[in-house]
């Protein structure tokens, strides 16, 4: 397996904007990396770097092993692109956009342009400017995930789509992943990543807070515990001073909290004392993962970032 | 809901919005004409030099094409004004397009609208705002003029007759733009059919103007850019002709609101057709793209220089027998010595390579607009080379300002030596004299090249040196400006043929310049950020 993408130290300013503050992100061959992170959070400006389209203050930036901005057309031979903000010629048909497209950048999938087309229900004869900005979103998708390219750096792609069209995009996604493409696919939608991605990164404020398998981070967080008591008396005081527990709620005798692996045998033995009478234990899910991230990070980061 | 709703918080957007433009329209164009009626009082200080002026002016069927007939010729205001009445109107009418366009038509297809009427607007809420935004701005241009004008020393109420011209222009373009804006989905294509009705309307008031009686006087009456100079402010201030305009506007806007109150946010009234299902192979490569976006510019264009060269070609056939000394003194002024009609003609011409010009710098700034649009990302994310997507916008520019007046030289030729049994002979002088004025447009396309290579937003500023070339063109001796300023404009340097003899190198130098502005373009874009 090799790297696809890889970037070290990278870092980009608009004015006194930082937008990338020494963002590292790793990519390998046949994965769909998971990119996540909230608005403003750096997201399409490492795009827009990996695609040549903004040079890079500092740091090193390699895709398919080389470097897009001095090789960008080169490179865009074997990468697609959905762009964050879809923007397209109002007086062209959306088939000629797809046409287009793909022409200036190599080759089409003809048999599944037609199937896109066809389970998106994308009328291509329209022009661009009577689309929906769901539609126009979707002119993208065809265009992207149609093409041949190997690499496809994906910018918030559902992004406007209804529900049915969103399971259409995450099927053909999955087709292109068992064709071992590599899909960098960005995002401020936990659960959309936590289905498709293999592997994640979530930036903040353009640096990567986290990055691994999906597996490995979740092994590092909590487990959240739903349970319901014989006797709630004292369980609260109990519970709150005991390690590793977080988020507590008590409610006559059921009991919510989120526990580190470190506290969970003697928050069962607190929970077993009280008389346990049903248990629900899960993972936490990647929304939980992103919200404890961010709450730790606010809490040790010095006041003065979060200022405007 | 009323359809007035939030008409108040509109407006004030709306304004707010123009607080720039608006003042700087006015103090600009007000400037100019009390600045050149100044300059005339200074150069004509007795009646006698003024009124010898005035008759070789009006008889000249250039001048009097360009800028109307002077009606009194001992009117000192007439001859003061007598360039930019014409001018200014057609500068008013254009400021009252930009202004409702901004507001109406270009908002809605934005979106912006959507996010305004999701709130608690009325219907007729933006269009009416963008409406009184532009009569506001109208007639802060026009009472600055009027004000203006009495200040450096003309009658008081004539120029507030001549004030009036411009306001009742600006009103009628007001209201035909908030008209077209409903008609068009595109706020291009409102811009492209009003450019064309104040084009078209310019034209036809030359043509009325030329032909002094009868029939032909007509056309200037048809001609919205006519009615100001029937007014004749400075030589009998005719106030009742604005009743055209101010009795047509209203129907225009009462027809603009009857459709907008029948239209969905977003459509037009001509509906889109559908496109074809799949790119031809046409549409395969930058260049293939660049032609498709910018062929309806070009397409107008061409229509609109070929009627003007027709036109101009059938004026000049009796321009020798029109012409008195005092005239011949004028044009020789303007356009070098010559054969009375080739200077006629190369006064054309060096007009021409102005508007081309702007044609040229449109045509360039299509790269401007792709980028902001966000079209640039698409393409460039594509295996399109920065270099090609480059070139494709600027050749097309470079290529179709050179066929512009290829098209207008052949049409001046062509009606011209149908008339004198010539043509072999004339398309040899015309075209070269045609052609010879290209370098001079590809400077200011490659100006404008050049600082888009530098900066996104910076393109634009090529608009202002096109006008300061004008101005330098049109008013640098009025002001006697220094000869080295004039020759900051690279029209100074073209051979004003075919009155003068075409030199290799004038126009070796301005095609080198021209091409050292766009390879400076290139390197510069080839090193910036693409936002």
């Amino acid at each position: 397996m090799s790297t696809v993408i890889e970037t070290r130290g990278l870092r980009k300013t608009f004015g006194s904007t930082v937008a990338l503050d020494g963002l590292d992100l790793t990519v390998e061959q046949g994965e769909v990396h998971g990119f996540l992170g909230p608005n403003g959070a750096g997201k399409s400006t490492t795009l827009r770097v990996l695609l040549g389209l903004l040079r890079a203050d500092s740091g090193t930036v390699r895709l398919l092993g080389a470097d897009p901005w001095a090789d960008a057309a080169q490179l865009h031979r074997r990468t697609a692109y959905v762009p964050g903000d879809v923007a397209l010629w109002p007086n062209l048909s959306g088939g000629e956009v797809i046409d287009l497209i793909n022409r200036l950048r190599g080759g089409l999938d003809e048999r599944r342009r037609a199937s896109l087309l066809e389970r998106f229900d994308l009328d291509p004869t329209k022009k661009c400017r009577a689309y929906s900005k769901g539609n126009r979103q979707k002119v993208a998708l065809v265009a992207a995930l149609a093409s041949d390219a190997p690499v496809l750096l994906l910018d918030e792609p559902t992004a406007g789509l209804d529900p049915l069209m969103d399971q259409v995009f995450r099927d053909t996604l999955r087709e292109l992943r068992a064709e071992g493409r590599t899909v960098l696919l960005s995002s401020h939608i936990l659960s959309e990543v936590e289905n498709l991605s293999d592997h994640v990164t979530i930036i903040r404020a353009g640096r990567a807070v986290q990055s691994g398998a999906l597996s490995d981070m979740r092994h590092l967080s909590h487990t959240v515990i739903d349970a319901q008591v014989a006797s709630a008396d004292g369980i609260a005081h109990e519970l709150a001073s005991a390690p590793g527990v977080e988020g507590l709620l008590v409610e006559g005798g059921r009991v919510r909290c989120s526990v580190d692996p470190a506290g969970l045998p003697t928050t069962l033995g607190i929970l077993g004392r009280h008389g346990i009478q049903s248990l629900v234990s899960r993972p936490p899910s990647l929304e939980d993962l992103f919200l404890r991230l961010y709450r730790d990070e606010r809490a040790s980061a010095p006041l003065a970032e979060s200022a405007p | 809901m009323r359809p007035y709703a939030g008409l108040g918080t509109m407006l004030r957007l709306a304004l707010r919005r123009d607080r720039v433009l608006i003042p700087l329209w006015a103090l600009i164009l007000s400037a100019v004409v009390a600045g050149s009626v100044a300059a005339t009082l200074d150069l004509y200080p007795d009646l006698a030099g003024r009124r010898a002026a005035a008759l070789a002016a009006d008889a000249a069927p250039a001048a009097r094409f360009m800028y109307g007939p002077i009606h009194d010729p001992s009117s000192l205001g007439g001859l003061a004004t007598w360039k930019m009445g014409t001018m200014g109107a057609v500068f008013i009418a254009f400021l009252a397009m930009t202004v409702v366009r901004r507001h109406t038509r270009a908002d809605e297809e934005a979106g912006r609208l959507e996010l305004v009427t999701a709130g608690l607007l009325g219907k007729r809420a933006t269009l009416t705002a963008g409406v009184i935004v532009a009569v506001i701005a109208v007639l802060v241009t026009s009472l600055l003029t009027a004000v203006g004008n009495t200040a450096v020393g003309l009658p008081a109420s004539s120029s507030l007759a001549f004030g009036a011209t411009w306001a009742a222009v600006g009103i009628f373009f007001t209201a035909l733009t908030a008209l077209v804006a409903q008609l068009t989905q595109s706020s291009r294509a409102c811009a492209g059919v009003v450019s064309a009705v104040i084009g078209a309307s310019y034209a036809l008031r030359g043509v009325g103007d030329v032909s002094g009686q009868g029939w032909g006087r007509a056309l200037s009456w048809l001609s919205p850019i006519g009615w100001p100079v029937e007014v004749r402010p400075y030589a009998g201030d005719r106030w009742w002709v604005l009743l055209i305009p101010l009795a047509l506007s209203p129907l225009l806007l009462a027809a603009a609101y009857a459709f907008q109150d029948r239209r969905d946010l977003g459509e037009g009234i001509i509906p889109t057709r559908p496109g074809p299902e799949r790119a031809s192979d046409s549409l395969s490569t930058p260049w293939g793209l660049a032609w498709r976006l910018q062929r309806p510019m070009l397409a107008g264009w061409a229509a609109a220089v070929t009627f003007l060269g027709l036109v101009l070609g059938s004026l000049v056939t009796n321009v020798d027998q029109m012409v008195t000394p005092q005239t011949r003194q004028f044009l020789e002024k303007l356009g070098g010595r010559g054969s009375i009609l080739d200077v006629f003609l190369s006064v054309e011409f060096s007009i021409a390579a102005l508007a081309v010009s702007g044609y040229a710098i449109a045509s360039v700034l299509r790269l401007s607009s792709e980028e902001a649009s966000g079209h640039a990302e698409v393409v460039l994310s594509t295996a399109t080379e920065r270099r090609a997507w480059y070139a494709s916008h600027t050749v097309i520019a470079l290529a179709g300002s050179a066929a512009l007046l290829l098209l207008m030289s052949v049409a001046v030729s062509l009606s011209l030596g149908l008339q004198n049994g010539d043509l072999a002979g004339t398309l040899g002088t015309v075209v070269p004299a045609g052609l010879v004025q290209v370098p001079g447009i590809w400077v200011v396309a490659g100006l404008a090249a050049a600082l888009f290579g530098g900066a996104r937003r910076l393109g634009t500023v090529a608009w202002g040196a096109l006008v300061l070339f004008l101005l330098l063109g049109e008013l640098g001796d009025l002001f006697s400006l220094p000869e080295p300023v004039m020759r900051l404009s690279p029209f100074a340097h073209a051979p004003r043929a075919p009155a003068e003899a075409i030199t290799a190198t004038p126009v070796l130098g301005l095609l080198a310049v021209a091409l050292a502005l766009v390879a400076t373009g290139a390197a510069l874009l080839q090193r910036r950020d693409v936002t």
